[in-house]
């Protein structure tokens, strides 16, 4: 037999009114556990958003026109992350050691100031925290009127303190916000250590850009004297020309006539006149000479040599005729040159007659009376290149004159000491640069000799 | 004939935000239309700029009426936002003048909630004639909604269809603001009149709680202030029942201090529930009473509420199905939506959020830009089983239709 089944207890309406209570109790502590966890999920909601727009920001401000809309971009993307009514971003200026404004979000133009006293001293490590923990930061922006805020201070990725965010409330928006969470002040580091990074980039580029500016404007500064010297030159040469060509007319005259004189009165004339008269016959001459190197040099600055249709020219040739043509002079100083093979090479014949006379007769001319003039024609391949060096045993140049030498009319030396009128080497300096080589002078100093070389292009 | 436009965003800069909103919403309308008579209605959060946003409106839209409140988050087609500066906007073209018109009040309370609705639907009437639906953005802290909505009836007649909501703060339950042209309102009223003969507005609504425990009775009350529940302050016994301390401010406890009273039974269909819901946004320190956005007499039995998430997706699919059959055919011209703040973050995460909203959106849109306005606030409007109702943690929506000769029957 199965055990009786005993008839169900009716519950007293106690023990109902207690059970109710109970369940009742359990429900409502259901609710607000409920209701806890939705306050979790949202937390964590907001933390996912606030991570998604500091990424959306390294993205946004990455390339901005201004410093101003990159400020304001960031501000911005501060107060949508941190739901605060009111931001300001500051950059260090070392220089006058104080915070400036870059942009604020949520202040009259009144309460925010355009600079604060406010020195990286005051900021330990890069964590940022509530400017309620601080007084007496809080003392020093109480212009702000802000009740609490997160701070943070912004670096340069060496390191370099380059500023402070600020996002807070004041006492009036409490009325609608909640006081700032402690726990923000991470997120609010993770955000302020871009917008650090980003300014730093941000200046780098300024400054990166600035230069190229400059140099742009320093380019087109140097082209536009480049062109004025140009032209000036140019004018200057034209000048020259005309000036010498005219001028080789009535000097024409002169010496046709002193000639004239010279030859059939310059005996009956006092002895005195005679003297006249040589000075007047040798100053015309010399003055002949002088146009007609100034007219050289004109026509060399005028004609624009194209050096892809040059004839092969052989130097050796060159050199036998200016010594042939110069015998006279050269043995009258017992002068000896000695001239190693010399190449062949794209030249104008006349011009390299010029160069290597004007060098060689410079050399005897430099060395004094007492010495005999040692002259050394010496080359060697310079890559494409040959260096040429015309070598004497003369008087030297001083270091300081090495590079006047060439200018035109340049003369180190009084004409009663050694003639000449100052326009060989400037001619030598022309002939080379149109074959588009460069020449320059040497010296140990002066009593020392004197090396003179030049580069020409090979073939 | 009204043509509507939308637009939201999160952008935190007021007047941006406002250039912004305007752009896209009027994207595809030209130049030329930021020069005509508009209607603005605005729905923002509390943290923007409000002034610099309605400066914004008439600078870009000179010849615009705009009204709007405040709210607790903004929903639009591009999804809701709850943000401390969130703004969303409907723009209302008219063809010809007379289309819509307002009227506003300031400083309405409970105690004069049917006067100021009532003077406010008079002068809707006289200077708009035609208005055939009514659409109320009210203060949201102390209204008595039934009898604004009384106020209404009473000059428009029971037939006129009412809808929108009561704003809201960010759930603090501090203060809501109005805005009407360039006024800032604290505790005003604004009523949009739509005049446009080829409209109507088709509404649903649901809510997804359920009553829970033995219900508290009211045992004594004066209008829309309850004093005393089962013979003890009010507050002080709700605070307990819910264990939360008795200073507790009225705001936190939105979302798990809703009460339920029992509806009559002719709108048990079309609720889809027994129970409307009320809301407490108010508390009185000193005596401890509390106020209900409606009328609430002695013997009320009100019952805690608990949130039912089968509920909540099994009824928002009901409301939208009902809401899709009553369309149907027809061309649907812009949606406006109120929902409760407490349905908002305070009681879904974002995802579930998202999937609501969604859920209302996907089938009234069909793939379409369709303009859509909504708000959390603290109460809504919608007109059920041919009576306009005032209630709370719901979600109400109100289609503006396109009449047309295939109506459903």
């Amino acid at each position: 037999m199965g055990a009786q089944k005993s008839p169900a207890r009716k519950p007293s309406y106690e023990e109902l009114e207690t059970w109710c209570r109970e369940l009742q109790s359990k429900v409502t502590k259901g609710i607000v556990l409920q209701q806890e966890l939705i306050s979790i999920k949202d937390e964590l909601d907001q933390e996912l958003n606030r991570f998604r727009l500091i990424q959306e920001f390294g993205e946004v401000g990455m390339f901005r026109e201004s410093i101003r809309d990159f400020a304001t971009i960031a501000t911005e993307y501060f107060i949508q992350a941190f739901e605060q009514p009111h931001c300001l971003l500051s950059e260090y200026r070392p220089e006058d050691d104080r915070l400036f404004v870059l942009s604020t979000f949520g202040f009259s133009g009144a309460e925010a100031p355009s600079s604060f006293e406010i020195s990286p001293s005051h900021f330990r490590g890069r964590e940022g925290f509530l400017l309620s923990q601080r007084p007496t930061l809080q003392q020093q922006l109480s212009g702000l009127c802000l009740e609490d805020a997160l701070i943070a201070p912004l670096f340069a990725p060496d390191g370099a303190f380059l500023g402070v965010v600020a996002c807070g409330q004041k006492l009036e928006d409490q009325r609608f916000y909640n006081p700032i969470d402690p726990k923000d002040r991470y997120a609010f580091t993770v955000m302020a250590t871009k917008v650090g990074y980003l300014l730093h980039n941000f200046r780098v580029n300024e400054q990166l850009k600035k230069e190229i500016e400059e140099r742009k404007k320093v380019e087109k500064m140097l082209e536009s004297k480049a062109e004025d010297l140009l032209r000036s030159n140019a004018e200057l040469e034209q000048f020259a020309y005309v000036v010498s060509h005219d001028l080789k007319a009535p000097l024409r005259n002169a010496m046709g006539f002193a000639r004239l004189l010279k030859a059939k009165h310059q005996e009956g004339l006092p002895s005195q006149a005679q003297g006249f008269l040589n000075v007047i016959w040798q100053e015309l001459n010399r003055f002949s000479t002088i146009i007609d190197d100034l007219l050289a040099y004109a026509r060399l600055s005028s004609s624009q040599l194209s050096t892809e249709a040059l004839p092969l020219v052989d130097l050796n040739q060159v050199v036998e005729r200016v010594i042939a043509r110069n015998s006279f002079t050269i043995e009258q100083r017992k002068a000896s040159i000695h001239c190693q093979p010399l190449p062949t090479l794209p030249a104008h014949t006349a011009q390299m007659e010029q160069l290597f006379q004007n060098l060689i007769l410079n050399a005897i001319k430099f060395t004094p009376n007492e010495r005999t003039p040692e002259i050394h024609i010496l080359v060697r391949p310079e890559g494409a290149s040959y260096c040429f060096s015309i070598q004497d045993n003369g008087i030297g140049i001083d270091k300081e004159s090495q590079n006047q030498i060439f200018g035109l009319f340049q003369r180190l030396h009084a004409s009663n000491h050694y003639e000449g009128n100052g326009l060989g080497l400037s001619i030598c300096k022309k002939i080379v640069e149109q074959h588009k080589g460069k020449i320059w002078a040497q010296s140990q100093g002066k009593g020392k000799g004197a090396v003179f070389s030049f580069i020409l292009p090979g073939k | 004939m009204l043509r509507f436009y939308s637009a939201s965003n999160g952008v935190v800069n007021s007047e941006k935000a406002m250039y912004n909103c305007l752009e896209l919403a009027l994207a595809e309308r030209g130049e030329a239309v930021y020069q005509q008579e508009l209607l603005i209605v605005i729905h923002t959060t509390i943290g923007h700029d409000f002034t610099a946003l309605l400066s914004a409106a008439h600078q870009r839209c000179p010849q615009a009426t705009v009204v709007g409140c405040t709210c607790a988050g903004v929903i639009g087609i591009e999804g809701a936002n709850e943000n401390m500066r969130a703004l969303g906007i409907m723009v209302a073209e008219a063809e010809k003048k007379g289309e819509f018109g307002i009227a506003y009040c300031d400083n309405i309370r409970g105690y004069n909630s049917y006067q100021k609705a009532r003077e406010m639907a008079e002068t809707l009437k006289a200077e708009t004639p035609g208005v055939n639906m009514v659409h109320i953005l009210a203060s949201g802290i102390d209204i008595a909604a039934d009898r604004a909505l009384e106020g209404v009836a009473d000059v428009f007649g029971n037939e006129i269809p009412v809808f929108g909501g009561t704003s809201s703060d960010n759930m603090r339950a501090i203060s809501t603001y109005q805005f009407v042209n360039c006024q800032i309102l604290e505790r005003g009223a604004i009523m949009i009149g739509y005049a446009d003969p080829s409209l109507k507005v088709e509404m649903g609504v649901h809510h997804g709680s359920v009553p829970v425990g033995r219900p508290l009775t009211v045992t004594r009350s004066r209008a829309n202030q309850v004093f005393e529940l089962d013979g003890q302050p009010a507050w002080s016994l709700l605070m307990e029942k819910l264990s939360l301390p008795e200073n507790s401010p009225p705001g936190p406890c939105i979302p798990v201090a809703g009460l339920a009273e029992l509806l009559p039974d002719e709108y048990h269909q079309t609720y889809d529930n027994q129970h409307i819901l009320r809301v407490i946004v108010k508390v009185d320190e000193e005596d401890k009473s509390f106020y209900l956005p409606v009328d609430c007499s002695e013997g009320t039995r009100l019952w805690l509420t608990q949130r039912d998430e089968n509920l909540i997706f099994s009824g928002l699919e009901r409301m939208i199905q009902l809401l899709s059959e009553r369309i149907e055919g027809q061309e649907t011209v812009a949606v406006f939506h109120t929902d409760c703040a407490a349905r908002g973050r305070a009681m879904f995460n974002k995802i579930v959020k998202d999937e609501i909203i969604e859920k209302m959106q996907s089938p009234l849109m069909k793939g379409r830009r369709l303009p859509w306005l909504g708000m959390y606030g603290f109460g809504e409007f919608t007109k059920l089983n041919g009576k306009n109702l005032f209630h709370n943690y719901t979600t109400s929506i109100y289609a503006l239709v396109r009449r047309s000769t295939h109506v459903k029957e």
